[in-house]
């Protein structure tokens, strides 16, 4: 400790406390009641706006695909995905564009023939 | 983690959760040395004292912000600073205006700083001398000397590193000597 520190140190410590006032501690411990939490709400992720935005613009985009569907031509060649309860007829560019998005790869009619024909040949393999 | 940094963590926890008496617990132990701090900082305990309900305020308001890398007091002081300076820029009295004044005069002293404070009425003249310091030397000093923070938690309420915080001090020191003594060294930059 060199000879300014000792001084600072004995000049600030031999300053007395300041003793908070009555008031000061009353006005302090009633911060909390007048300042309450807000009470919890039963949505965990803040403002429901976001999520309800969301929701709000999934559901435009599912009518506006919906309706873009609907009403689109379904003449040439076609191939059928069939279950049990749906049936969605599907053009050669919606193929396309199905194994586009699905594979990030182009395929043609001729190789996505090809592809079919296998994975029903395989589908109808015995099991062992 | 340790013991101490522990207990902190979970007292802001419940404060965070709306436990009055944690709050309770807290401004027990720490409204009396904010409040010091806060009046030597500003030289007015009227104006210290709103300045320590605004830091309450804020850690009450906050609580759920605090992080234990810091340690609760250094929290707390940083608060406090941050409200002070906040109070001074908003009454058009920047920093500067807390500067050294040269024209105020402080009677030299020449002895042994015992005597010294024995003498010349030690506690107004150390808080006369401190007033004439300007801000940063004097929140380091106080933060050092009176709160007992270490370098690298002064470093962190006055948001420099600790360098600069040890660079504050020594200079804070120093001045304050040539103050109370009446020694002067005119190569003494202003501040920083």
């Amino acid at each position: 400790m060199n000879d300014d520190e000792r001084f600072s140190h004995e000049a600030l410590s031999r300053l007395s406390p300041v003793e908070p006032s009555a008031d000061l501690r009353r006005m302090v411990a009633q911060i909390p009641l007048r300042h309450p939490r807000e009470a919890r709400s039963f949505w965990p992720f803040g403002s429901l706006w976001a999520p309800s935005f969301a929701l709000a613009a999934a559901a435009l985009l599912g009518l506006f695909v919906g309706s873009q569907s609907a009403g689109a031509p379904t003449t040439g060649s076609t191939a059928s995905l069939s279950s049990d309860e749906t049936s969605i007829a599907l053009d050669d560019e919606d193929l396309d564009d199905l194994i586009m998005m699905a594979t990030s790869a182009h395929f043609s009619p001729d190789e996505w023939d090809l592809f079919m024909t296998s994975a029903h040949n395989e589908n109808t393999e015995e099991p062992y | 983690m340790t013991q101490n940094a522990l207990e902190e963590k979970a007292l802001m926890e419940r404060i965070a959760r709306g436990d009055a008496g944690a709050f309770r617990e807290l401004s027990d132990t720490h409204l009396g040395p904010i409040v010091t701090f806060a009046t030597r900082l500003i030289q007015n305990q009227a104006e210290a004292e709103e300045i320590a309900q605004e830091t309450f305020l804020r850690a009450w308001q906050n609580a759920g912000r605090y992080e234990s890398k810091a340690k609760l007091t250094t929290w707390l002081h940083t608060i406090a600073r941050n409200v002070a300076i906040d109070r001074l820029r908003k009454k058009s009295r920047s920093e500067e205006a807390f500067e050294i004044d040269d024209e105020r005069d402080l009677a030299p002293y020449s002895g042994r700083p015992s005597q010294l404070l024995v003498q010349k009425q030690q506690h107004e003249d150390v808080k006369d001398a401190l007033g004439r310091l300007p801000e940063r030397q004097r929140s380091a000093l106080l933060l050092c000397h009176e709160q007992g923070l270490s370098n690298p938690e002064i470093a962190q309420v006055l948001e420099t590193s600790i360098e600069g915080a040890e660079s504050l001090l020594s200079r804070g020191r120093r001045r304050l000597r040539e103050l109370l003594t009446g020694e002067h060294n005119p190569k003494e930059p202003s501040d920083e």
